[in-house]
């Protein structure tokens, strides 16, 4: 009886000991490092002088889902030459309205642009814990459209005119967020 | 509940085995007694239990070894499954079937005519199956427009394989006349995988779950089968 036990414990503490990581739940949580959904990268350039990056200075950006709550669900970047925001997941396009100096004393410069950024969405997995992630791909014909907004809602105040000149498509392919995807010319 | 009934049964066969064995080495006489060869066929009851409470699992796994010496025995499980795993950011189902074939090798020392088994052994398992991506959810670097609901996916890969190798440790008793009940551990180690494209293999039927980056798994079985009885050979030490 002994014989038989000692030789089943023997090969039981052999395998705890050859395999000591078999049960360890490695895919439990999805890690901060791993890539995930893309956000879109926006860099700001003079439009006088298109070469150099010029810096936005309180630029409100807002979903339009939520213009018309309370307090609107904003992002807000200032002083700065590159924004990275996030695209709809669940939508083939994505509107935002981008308010620039919302907060400036001086009213008359206060202008916000609608801006609809259109693409097409490929949903990739990547692993258990994570699920999935969407790149995207702006639309070849038509990726964006920029345009006054309508004069109606007093927290977004359309300005005497589009304070965005141009935007240009620098890459189409939204599958990473270290690199600028557009630049906006003001 | 079910799982609960069930696991209260399972403790009381397991202190049966215990009793077995007890009683077995009380006998003083020694008449003389032969080994039983024949072949052993039989059933996973835990895979038929589960079956029956969990609304997202179906199985079935026929057992079977055959002796080929004293401490010997061939030994295979044969087995379909389909089982849906709910997960936080997915929801597939995984179905197929199983071949498991290897050898076993009783390390208890039977007294008189007991023909109960502790044994060790190994199996190589071949499996083909299927898999069905039902939803997922998107994982977004920036929260601002909230958590979507999942989204539907149906999205169906066939024709998958995998092969394995199996450790096993187990116990089977006579509990009445041929009718033996057993239990086992497996310890497995995927060799090889065919992998869907855009998703990954995250349960195969017959190895278990697959841990991310993982090619280890584990399983715990519980078997009736029934003894045939086909000759006697003399005990030979």
């Amino acid at each position: 009886m002994t014989r038989f036990f000692r030789s089943f414990l023997v090969v039981c503490l052999l395998l705890l000991f050859v395999q000591p990581f078999a049960f360890c739940e490695k895919d439990d949580i999805c890690e901060p490092s791993v890539e995930k959904t893309p956000l879109l990268v926006i860099q700001f350039f003079d439009k006088d002088n298109i070469q150099n990056p010029k810096n936005v200075n309180d630029l409100l950006i807002t979903g339009s889902d939520f213009i018309n709550d309370q307090e609107p669900l904003s992002l807000i970047f200032d002083e700065v030459s590159e924004i990275k925001i996030p695209l709809k997941v669940n939508q083939d396009e994505t509107e935002y309205y981008f308010y620039l100096n919302y907060n400036n004393a001086d009213v008359a410069l206060r202008n916000t642009d609608k801006v609809v950024i259109k693409y097409t969405r490929d949903d990739i997995y990547i692993s258990r814990a994570c699920g999935f992630k969407t790149y995207f791909e702006l639309d070849f014909l038509n990726p964006f459209d920029f345009s006054e907004v309508e004069d109606n809602n007093t927290n977004f105040p359309t300005g005497s005119s589009l304070w965005i000149n141009q935007i240009n498509i620098i890459n189409t392919e939204i599958n990473q967020d270290d690199e600028a995807h557009i630049y906006i010319y003001f | 509940m079910m799982k609960h009934i069930f696991t209260s049964i399972s403790k009381v066969f397991f202190l049966c085995f215990l009793t077995q064995f007890c009683l077995a080495q009380k006998n003083d006489s020694i008449p003389v007694s032969k080994d039983s060869y024949g072949i052993r066929v039989g059933t996973d009851a835990f895979k038929i239990a589960r079956s029956f409470y969990d609304e997202n699992y179906q199985a079935l796994e026929f057992v079977g070894d055959f002796r080929i010496s004293k401490k010997h025995y061939l030994a295979a499980e044969i087995g379909s499954e389909k089982i849906t795993v709910d997960d936080d950011r997915l929801n597939f189902t995984t179905s197929g079937t199983y071949i498991k074939l290897g050898l076993d090798a009783n390390l208890y020392e039977n007294w008189l005519d007991m023909e109960n088994l502790v044994f060790m052994g190994f199996r190589y398992g071949f499996s083909t199956f299927s898999q069905k991506l039902n939803s997922y959810r998107i994982y977004n670097t920036d929260n601002y427009f909230g958590e979507n609901p999942p989204f539907v996916s149906g999205a169906e890969y066939n024709g998958l394989t995998a092969q394995w190798l199996e450790i096993v440790l187990g116990l089977k008793a006579e509990m009445f006349s041929n009718v033996f009940f057993g239990f086992n551990f497996r310890f497995n180690r995927l060799i090889s995988n065919t992998k869907p494209d855009n998703f990954n293999n995250l349960h195969i039927n017959g190895f278990g779950k697959i841990s991310e980056g993982n090619s280890f798994g584990a399983s715990f079985n519980y078997t009736i089968s029934y003894f045939i009885p086909i000759y006697k050979k003399s005990k030979v030490k």
